[in-house]
């Protein structure tokens, strides 16, 4: 009567085990539940795993190609989709060159997938103009530790925060986004004593746990950070020994942080210098202490500072290598870690090997039998900024809807607009897709077999639970169909021999395979067949061999408020909704929670623009405007605003600054100068 | 009553005797860990469980259920109930928790909120197997709902050596009687005295138990009191507690399309009264705004209104929201506050007698 089939949820980093309960006569999904045996989620789930199973067999679930003929989608044949897109793209390709096209993989798709349309991009159509919304949330972080630490990803695991004696959460609104990671640290506070610092401009639920909650402005994260540091040295709290032995470059920093005393960062953060002189304290005195962060922290000009200025944190304190500490960024989508690890960057093939490397080129040329360029591809906005100026004639997106996710929508749109080709792969009629000219229906989680890697680096299955949809198809058979006929043949006979190929080709992933991570996965690095995995990082030495401090001085974000846009506006996720609501709208209990935008507002800041309860204003910024609810909130520093960036029919993104971070071309999502009017009537 | 005896040797025998007749739902391994779900080979059976995350919830009242389909034909609307539920099936190898939630809960659904449970639970036979090693959440008999069948039941199996005491509770277990009598044997008399002693050793192996005789009147004495905010902080709003609780009946229904279907369908899901939108109004006004209001409604339904309504708490002690819990926050923990406030406030008014005025 049912099918029980495990599997790894779709949602966040986290990458809980779950159970999807299948009406075996029906062949339908008729729920889901927990997983006992789970090492990253205990047996335990948010809503949003609860309800996964909902959206799947909703009835909008794209069922067979699109094509738009004279303004109209119309139903064609997988052949006749399929040559056309070969064919424009081969144009393009011979015509203006390979680097007028841009791909775009996914997070929402398994490693299996990204590691065939990356091929495809390098191998087939001869660019590195490989990228995916990694770029949006957290391409400072791997600029920031690869360079101080020589490997860009979370430290430690999810199951070590009980080690702690002290957390430190900056820029992550944990218990929404991560929600049984925020569990594992809230139960770490009660039951093991940990104590936790929480530096968020918002009373995030977690902040409610908070020995210190510091609210910053947005923005400027570097002298706060800068700040500790400073009063941590200056009281010799520092790790002496770790920096003599493991460490490069500490004096270089003196003199930079020497300037951020208490009262300076105050006055550039708004943090009272006595409570951030308390905080110093706490962390430096903590034997063990781990540093979250996430898009607060990635999402700005200066993210890879951020980054950088946390890790000169973590290092001066010795907090690296040992259980309980090392700097965490939780990674937002379920395989937004592994889609990285498998190369979907424009900069590095399969487990971060640089494009321009000459070594690694030939080698990568060698085993895909093709000849590869060596210029590292254009990342995200950079794209949309290219296909404005008519410099990239066609993209493809695997399962990506940027109109909604991406910063300055307007500019998106007109990006998109001014392609010869948009090519939209997905499971239901984005806003992306709805401007496609070709549209290709692919197959859902439950309906396949692949891999995602969470934010712990850990490798996990996933399993089909029904047949799949319609004509859909699975994303790597879609991405090889078309290579074939661009004259790059690509033949696998399942996601088991893709594995087998990336693991041969990439150290971090070499002893990896579909028998050994069937049970509880595997954390990478996870070199050879022996190898047992690593669940912490940089124990005895750093990837890069010393770990390596910067002097970071603090900048301001690239957009300031003025007299016509007063306010900093913030966006963000909320805990029942899922980027561009795609899945989660389509969930009644998730919908029912959280059916409408809002703008978060201080209660003073509300009262000084005559607003109320349920009013609608208009928000503008210098790059449009949108209509949404008040909800009026002391849980939000004065003079900022937060909105929600998952509502089309409010799309905040509108509004957000594609300024980028010259490192990392990370936007910044996170600041912008805004003016709030209340509409009348409304 | 007569009581008989299966030797372990012949459950397989048994169980292909009761397929022949009736859908047989048992206790399976899936992966590494175990389910109920439809028998097909009595070898499947697995019994070396406590009890699964799952229960028998999901075949009397499932987290999705379509109960009946519209569809429009021209200027007609024709409406199609489901009727494809089995309604011949036994449930063999059910805990006492979960036989006990299944009388709860036919308490709570009659034919006019859901016709589908009365009609599923009216051709269900439970054959419920005696519960002789609790986990360390389990707190049955402290609820009175175990670890040996108490209500719900129509068959109710010990373990001990070599077998099971086999014993009818209702009419529906004596037709079982008959159907397998022939498989059966007459138990001894020292078989039968081994169910006591076994009881009360199973007795001893709690280790949770609770009080519970004086929180039916405890009215809204500690209604007000602050700890239920403290408490319901590190609520993050899962749902979980309800969608794994035996005897919890919430749900909300929807009218919904699915890609395999032409028609439109009117679906009955899980709902939960943790979450804040089980009560928002119009407008947005929500009687029950805090996290804290919200889990003192569950513990009160639980283990107070029920009592008033029904007779019984709807709480079995399987401990299953204290293990799914992320905050950490079950249903154990919301008795103990219940305890705890009760015993604050009795002390109060020893201390300041005329002083309370509720």
């Amino acid at each position: 009567m049912y099918d029980y089939v495990k599997t790894t949820c779709v949602y966040c980093g986290v990458g809980c085990s779950i159970t999807l309960i299948v009406d075996k006569k029906k062949q339908r999904i008729v729920g889901a539940s927990p997983y006992p045996n789970s090492v990253t989620d205990k047996g335990k789930l948010c809503i949003k795993g609860w309800n996964v199973y909902e959206y799947v067999q909703n009835k909008e679930r794209l069922t067979s190609p699109l094509v738009r003929k004279k303004d109209k989608f119309e139903k064609v044949s997988w052949d006749e989709a399929l040559d056309l897109i070969a064919n424009k793209l081969t144009e393009i390709k011979n015509k203006n060159g390979p680097d007028n096209i841009s791909i775009f993989g996914s997070a929402k798709a398994t490693n299996e997938d990204n590691y065939i349309i990356q091929k495809w991009t390098r191998a087939c159509i001869g660019t590195n103009n490989i990228d995916h919304c990694a770029r949006l949330c957290h391409a400072s972080t791997v600029t920031g530790l690869s360079k101080t630490f020589g490997s860009g990803a979370m430290t430690n695991s999810i199951d070590e925060f009980k080690h702690s004696e002290v957390v430190l959460i900056t820029g992550s609104n944990t218990t929404h986004q991560h929600p049984i990671l925020g569990a594992n640290i809230v139960r770490a506070i009660k039951q093991d004593g940990t104590k936790l610092i929480v530096v968020d401009p918002r009373t995030i639920p977690i902040a409610n746990f908070a020995t210190i909650h510091l609210k910053q402005n947005p923005g400027t994260d570097v002298a706060w950070i800068n700040g500790i540091i400073n009063i941590i040295i200056e009281n010799q709290l520092h790790d002496k020994q770790f920096i003599d032995t493991r460490t490069e470059g500490f004096e270089d920093i003196i003199r930079t942080v020497s300037q951020y005393t208490p009262e300076y960062v105050e006055e550039i953060t708004g943090i009272p210098k006595g409570e951030l002189v308390k905080a110093a304290f706490l962390f430096g005195n903590a034997k063990t202490a781990s540093i979250i962060y996430s898009m607060g922290i990635t999402q700005h000009i200066s993210g890879t500072d951020n980054v950088v200025s946390l890790a000169n944190l973590a290092m001066l304190t010795g907090n690296i290598g040992k259980p309980g500490t090392g700097v965490n960024p939780l990674r937002g989508q379920q395989n937004v870690q592994g889609a990285c690890d498998v190369g979907g960057l424009p900069d590095v093939y399969p487990g971060y090997q640089k494009v321009n490397d000459p070594e690694k080129k030939e080698k990568f040329s060698k085993i895909w039998k093709a000849t590869l360029s060596e210029k590292p591809g254009l990342t995200v906005v950079e794209s949309f900024h290219e296909a404005v100026k008519g410099n990239v004639k066609a993209m493809f997106f695997m399962g990506e809807n940027p109109v909604i996710t991406d910063p300055n929508q307007n500019e998106v749109i007109k990006g998109l607009k001014n392609l010869e080709l948009l090519v939209v792969q997905d499971i239901f009629l984005t806003e992306t897709a709805k401007l496609a000219d070709v549209v290709l229906p692919a197959a859902s989680f439950a309906e396949r077999t692949g891999t995602f890697t969470n934010t712990e680096r850990r490798v996990q299955l996933i399993n089909p639970a029904i047949d799949k949809i319609g004509d859909s198809r699975e994303d790597w058979e879609i991405i090889c169909e078309i290579s074939n006929r661009m004259g790059y043949p690509m033949s696998y006979t399942g996601p088991k021999e893709i594995m087998d190929e990336i693991a041969s080709v990439s150290p971090i992933y070499g002893g990896i395979n579909y028998e050994r991570i069937k049970d509880v996965g595997l954390q990478w690095p996870c070199l050879d067949n022996e190898h047992p995995g690593s669940p912490i990082l940089h124990v005895s030495s750093f990837a890069r061999g010393k770990g390596k401090f910067f002097p970071i001085d603090f900048r301001k974000p690239a957009e300031e408020t003025d007299e016509e846009y007063p306010l900093i506006l913030t966006t963000g996720r909320i805990y029942q909704h899922y980027h561009s609501r795609t899945m989660t709208k389509r969930t009644a209990v998730l919908e029912r929670e959280e059916p409408e935008a809002f703008v978060e507002i201080h209660p003073e800041d509300a009262a000084d623009l005559g607003i109320k309860k349920n009013d609608y204003v208009k928000v503008t910024s210098r790059r449009g405007s949108i209509t949404v609810l008040v909800r009026i909130t002391e849980n939000i520093k004065r003079n900022t605003v937060f909105v929600p960036f998952h509502y089309p029919e409010a799309p905040v993104n509108r509004l957000t600054n594609d300024a980028l971070d010259p490192e990392s071309k990370i936007p910044e999502l996170k600041v912008c100068a805004v003016k709030i009017e209340k509409l009348e009537g409304k | 009553m007569q009581q008989f005896f299966l030797p372990t040797d012949k459950i397989h025998k048994f169980l292909e005797r009761i397929m022949e007749k009736h859908e047989v739902i048992a206790p399976q391994k899936y992966e590494e860990t175990i389910e109920y779900n439809a028998l097909e080979n009595p070898e499947d059976l697995d019994m070396n469980f406590v009890k699964t995350v799952n229960g028998i919830k999901r075949f009397l009242f499932p987290q999705t259920e379509t109960l009946y389909s519209m569809n429009k034909e021209k200027d007609k609307i024709s409406i199609i109930h489901n009727e494809e539920e089995n309604s011949d099936r036994i449930i063999f190898g059910a805990r006492s928790c979960d036989s006990y939630a299944v009388f709860q809960q036919e308490m709570v659904f009659d034919e006019l909120t859901a016709p589908d449970f009365t009609k599923k639970k009216k051709g269900l036979i439970i054959i419920n197997v005696n519960c002789i090693q609790p986990d360390f959440n389990c707190f049955c008999n402290s609820m009175g709902t175990g670890p040996f069948a108490k209500e719900g039941y129509d068959i109710e199996l010990t373990p001990i050596e070599e077998g099971y005491l086999f014993e009818s509770g209702s009419s529906k277990g004596n037709s079982i009687i008959q159907e397998t009598r022939d498989i059966l044997r007459i138990a001894t008399i020292k078989e039968q005295r081994t169910k006591k002693d076994l009881l009360n050793e199973t007795n001893s192996k709690f280790k949770r138990r609770f009080n519970i005789d004086t929180l039916k009147e405890i009215g809204d004495l500690v209604f007000d009191d602050p700890e239920w905010d403290e408490l319901a902080k590190s609520c993050i709003e899962c749902g979980g507690c309800v969608f794994v609780c035996p005897s919890c009946t919430c749900f909300d229904l929807i009218d919904k399309e699915y890609i395999d279907s032409e028609s439109i369908e009117h679906v009955r899901y899980w709902d939960a009264c943790l979450l804040s939108s089980f009560t928002r109004m119009a407008g947005g006004e929500n009687p029950r705004k805090t996290k804290g209001s919200r889990y003192r409604q569950r513990t009160y339904k639980k283990l107070h209104y029920t009592k008033l309504w029904y007779g019984s708490y709807h709480c079995v002690g399987c401990g299953r929201c204290i293990a799914i819990c992320p905050g950490d926050i079950g249903i154990d923990k919301g008795i103990s506050t219940m305890i705890k406030l009760r015993r604050k406030i009795q002390k109060e008014s020893l201390q300041n007698p005329g002083g309370i005025t509720k």
